[in-house]
C-alpha cells in the first residue's frame, strides 16, 4: 500500500472547540451541565488520516458529530476546505457540508433506511447532490458497489437481508456517493467480527487511495488506529491528553493516561494489577488526576501543553525532562 | 492436574427459531478445574454464549439441550427446578456483557447484594450489610458505603460490572461464567476487571469460564483456550501453545487477521467470507468454504478431534500434514 501523500494544507481544521450539554431535570433532580468537549483543536491535511482515541465519555463522538454538522459547538470553529461552518441551519449550508464530509457509523442501521433497498439509498444521495440522469446515476451506483466489493444481489437487498460486514460496505458506498473529501468513521469497525473487520480495514485503505480520501477515525482500538491512521489524538473526558504521529505516540507515550491506555491493551502475559475505583470524579484541572499515579497539587490547575517534538505534544504537568524522577519508560507497547 | 470442577460432554443445544429447531451448539466437550480459567473464543454464531447458557440452564423454554454438564459430578441438565435453584444459589454464577441489563434499575446496589445474601445465604440484615460491604471491597471499590446507597443509573458501566461481580460472589460460587463481561467496558476498566477475575481464581480457587470474541483478551487471563466455530470446538490448547503453534487453520487465520499494534501491515490477512449464519452451517468441516487448505474430504466429512502433542486437540483433516502448504497456513505467531 503506498501512502497517500498529504499536501500540507489543512482540509479539516478545528479550533478551540467546546460543547456543553445542559443538564436536564431527571426524577426531579437537576442534572449538572456536561462539558463534553473542552477546547479541542486539531487539523488534518488533505490525504491525511487522523485517529481520535478515547474511552466512553472522552467526547470523541461529540467531536465527530460537530465535524459533520449534526451537533453545533457551544464555541470554537470548524473549517472544512478553508471555509468555516456557519451553523446557520440553512439547507444549502448542510448540503455543501455533506459534499465535503460524510460519516460512517458503528451500526449502519442508523444511516440506512430499513425499507429502502441499498441501491435506492445510493441513488438518492446522488439525486440530492448531482444533476445526473437516471442512467448516469445507475452506472455510478454500480461502480460504487463494485468499489466496496458488493454485487448486484446485495444492491437489490434491504439492509436487514445482509450480514453486518455487507451492511457496513453498503454504508461506505452510500457515504462515497456524495463524493466527499473527508470520511469520518465513528467506531465503524467495532461491531464486526475479527475475520470481517480485517476485510473492511483493507477496503478502507484501498478506498482512501482510489478516491483520494481523508479520514478521521474515531475508535477505542489503538491497533485499528495504527493500521489506518498517520496521526492520533488521545482524548479523556473532553480534553486532548496527547497528540502526534501514531508511531511516536505508541513508541514513546508521554501522558500518564496514554501510558495507562497502552498498558491496558489485552495480551498474553500482561500484568494484572487490581486497582481500586471510587465514584468521585475530578472537576477542573487535569481530568485524569483522580486516576493518575503521578498526580500532585499542581494537577488541580489546567495542565500546560508540552511539546515533545514539533509534531508530538502532551498536556501534563509532569513532562519536564529535567525532572529525572519522571522519566518516561522506553516502551509501553506489548 | 488439579481437581476437576466442570465437565461438559458432547453438549448439543437446539434453539427454536421461527418454528424450526436450529442446532446452535453441535457437540461441545470441555473441562474446567478448580482455580483454572478456560477461555472460550469464537465469532458471532459460534455458539459460545449458548454453550454458557446451556451450562447455567438459562435458555428459553422449547430449547433442546442434550449431553452432560457435570458440576462437581452432578449432571446439571437432569436437575429439577428446586435442585437447580440450589445449585445456582451455591455453586455457579454468571456475569454478562451489559451490566445495565442484568441489574434492577429501581433498587439500590446495596439492596440487591443484600437480597442475595439474605435469601441464598440466610444472613440477617446486619450480617448481610457487613458482608455486602466486604464483597464490594473485594472488587476494589474504595467507597463501598457510597456504592451501597447508589442506584445503578448513578454508576458508570465499569463500576456496575464490579457490583455485579460482587453479587455473583455473594453465593460463593465454585464456578463463574463470564460472557463477554468486559466487552462493553473501556480498555482501562477492562484491565481492572481482568485483575479482579485473576485474583478470584488464584486466591479463591474459583473455576472460571471466560467467553470472548477476542483471542488477545483471552490470552491475558486464560490458562487454556477453546476455539469455537459454527457450534463446534475446532481447537483447544494451552494459551501459549495456541498462539505459538495453532493447529486449526481457523485459529491460525484468526490470529493473523488482527491488526498489530506493534507494526502497521501492508495488508491484513483477512479471512474471506463470514461466519455461517444459524441454520446455514455447511456440511463437512464448517470452516471449509473459507479455508485455504480445504480439500474434497473437508466438504464431505466432518473432521473428528485429534490430539495435539503434548496437550490439546484440534479438528482438521489436514492438521498432521507436514507439507509446505499446510505449514504456510498454520505458521503461528507472526
Amino acid at each position: 500500500m503506498s501512502e497517500p501523500v498529504a499536501d500540507g494544507r489543512a482540509l479539516v481544521e478545528v479550533r478551540d472547540l467546546h460543547k456543553v450539554f445542559q443538564g436536564r431535570r431527571v426524577f426531579g433532580k437537576q442534572a449538572e451541565d456536561v462539558h463534553a468537549v473542552q477546547g479541542v483543536s486539531f487539523s488534518v491535511p488533505a490525504g491525511g488520516s487522523l485517529g481520535i482515541v478515547g474511552e466512553s465519555g472522552s467526547g470523541k463522538t461529540t467531536v465527530a458529530r460537530m465535524l459533520v454538522g449534526s451537533e453545533r459547538p457551544t464555541s470554537g470553529s470548524v473549517l472544512l476546505a478553508g471555509q468555516e461552518i456557519a451553523w446557520s441551519g440553512a439547507k444549502s449550508e448542510r448540503l455543501r457540508q455533506s459534499r465535503v464530509v460524510q460519516m460512517v457509523f458503528q451500526d449502519p442501521y442508523t444511516s440506512l433506511d430499513p425499507r429502502q433497498s441499498l441501491r435506492a439509498a445510493v441513488d438518492e444521495v446522488q439525486r440530492v447532490h448531482f444533476a445526473r440522469d437516471r442512467a448516469a446515476r445507475r452506472a455510478r451506483t454500480t461502480e460504487l458497489f463494485e468499489a466496496v466489493g458488493l454485487g448486484a444481489r446485495e444492491m437489490r437487498a434491504l439492509p436487514r437481508e445482509l450480514s453486518g460486514g455487507q451492511r457496513q460496505r453498503a454504508a461506505i458506498a452510500r457515504a462515497l456517493a456524495a463524493e466527499p473529501r473527508v470520511v469520518v468513521l465513528d467506531e465503524a469497525l467495532s461491531a464486526l467480527d475479527v475475520s470481517v473487520q480485517a476485510q473492511i480495514l483493507n477496503l478502507l485503505a484501498d478506498l482512501r487511495e482510489q478516491f483520494e480520501l481523508t479520514y478521521v477515525l474515531i475508535s477505542h482500538d489503538l491497533a485499528v488506529v495504527r493500521q489506518l491512521s498517520n496521526d492520533v489524538l488521545v482524548m479523556y473526558r473532553g480534553q486532548v491528553m496527547e497528540s502526534g504521529p501514531i508511531e511516536s505516540v505508541l513508541a514513546a507515550p508521554a501522558h500518564p493516561y496514554t501510558q495507562r491506555l497502552l498498558a491496558s491493551i489485552p495480551r498474553a502475559g500482561m500484568p494484572l494489577r487490581q486497582r481500586s475505583a471510587r465514584v468521585t470524579e475530578a472537576s477542573g484541572g487535569c481530568p485524569f488526576r483522580t486516576r493518575c499515579p503521578r498526580a500532585d497539587e499542581r494537577c488541580a490547575e489546567p495542565p500546560p501543553a508540552y511539546a515533545l517534538s514539533p509534531t508530538h505534544s502532551a498536556h501534563c504537568w509532569h513532562l519536564d525532562p529535567d525532572d529525572a524522577a519522571e522519566a518516561v519508560p522506553a516502551s509501553y507497547l506489548p | 492436574m488439579s481437581e476437576l470442577l466442570l465437565e461438559v460432554r458432547d453438549l448439543r443445544t437446539d434453539l427454536p427459531v421461527e418454528g424450526r429447531m436450529l442446532p446452535v451448539v453441535r457437540g461441545v466437550t470441555l473441562t474446567v478445574a478448580r482455580g483454572e480459567v478456560l477461555g472460550v473464543v469464537g465469532e458471532s454464531g459460534s455458539g459460545k454464549s449458548v454453550t454458557a447458557r446451556s451450562i447455567m440452564r438459562l435458555l428459553p423454554s422449547g430449547t433442546r439441550v442434550q449431553g452432560e454438564v457435570l458440576l462437581g459430578g452432578v449432571d446439571v441438565l437432569t436437575l429439577d427446578a428446586a435442585a437447580l435453584r440450589r445449585v445456582r444459589a451455591r455453586e455457579m454464577a454468571m456475569i454478562f456483557q451489559d451490566p445495565r441489563a442484568s441489574i434492577n434499575p429501581v433498587k439500590t446496589c446495596g439492596a440487591q447484594i443484600m437480597e442475595v445474601l439474605r435469601v441464598d445465604r440466610g444472613l440477617d440484615r446486619d450480617a448481610a450489610r457487613a458482608r455486602a460491604l466486604e464483597l464490594l471491597e473485594q472488587v476494589s471499590i474504595s467507597d463501598p458505603a457510597r456504592v451501597m446507597d447508589a442506584y445503578p443509573t448513578e454508576l458508570s458501566g465499569g463500576m456496575l460490572q464490579r457490583v455485579l461481580i460482587a453479587i455473583a460472589l455473594a453465593v460463593e460460587p465454585a464456578l463463574m461464567i463470564a460472557d463477554e463481561a468486559t466487552t462493553s467496558l473501556d480498555v482501562t476498566v477492562q484491565a481492572d476487571i481482568l485483575a479482579i477475575l485473576e485474583r478470584l481464581r488464584s486466591e479463591e480457587q474459583i473455576g472460571l469460564v471466560f467467553i470472548t470474541h477476542d483471542l488477545e483478551l483471552a490470552a491475558a487471563l486464560c490458562d487454556r483456550i477453546v476455539v469455537m466455530y459454527a457450534g463446534r470446538v475446532v481447537e483447544e490448547q494451552p494459551t501459549a501453545a495456541l498462539f505459538a503453534a495453532p493447529r486449526h487453520p481457523y485459529t491460525a487465520r484468526l490470529l493473523a487477521a488482527r491488526p498489530d499494534i506493534r507494526a502497521r501491515q501492508e495488508r491484513l490477512q483477512a479471512i474471506p467470507g463470514r461466519p455461517p449464519a444459524l441454520g446455514e452451517i455447511p456440511a463437512g468441516c464448517p470452516f471449509h468454504p473459507r479455508c485455504p487448505l480445504a480439500i474434497e474430504t473437508c466438504v464431505t466429512e466432518q473432521p473428528a478431534a485429534r490430539p495435539i502433542d503434548p496437550e490439546g486437540h484440534a479438528a482438521c483433516h489436514r492438521m498432521d500434514e507436514t507439507t509446505a502448504e499446510v505449514r504456510a497456513v498454520l505458521g503461528g505467531e507472526r
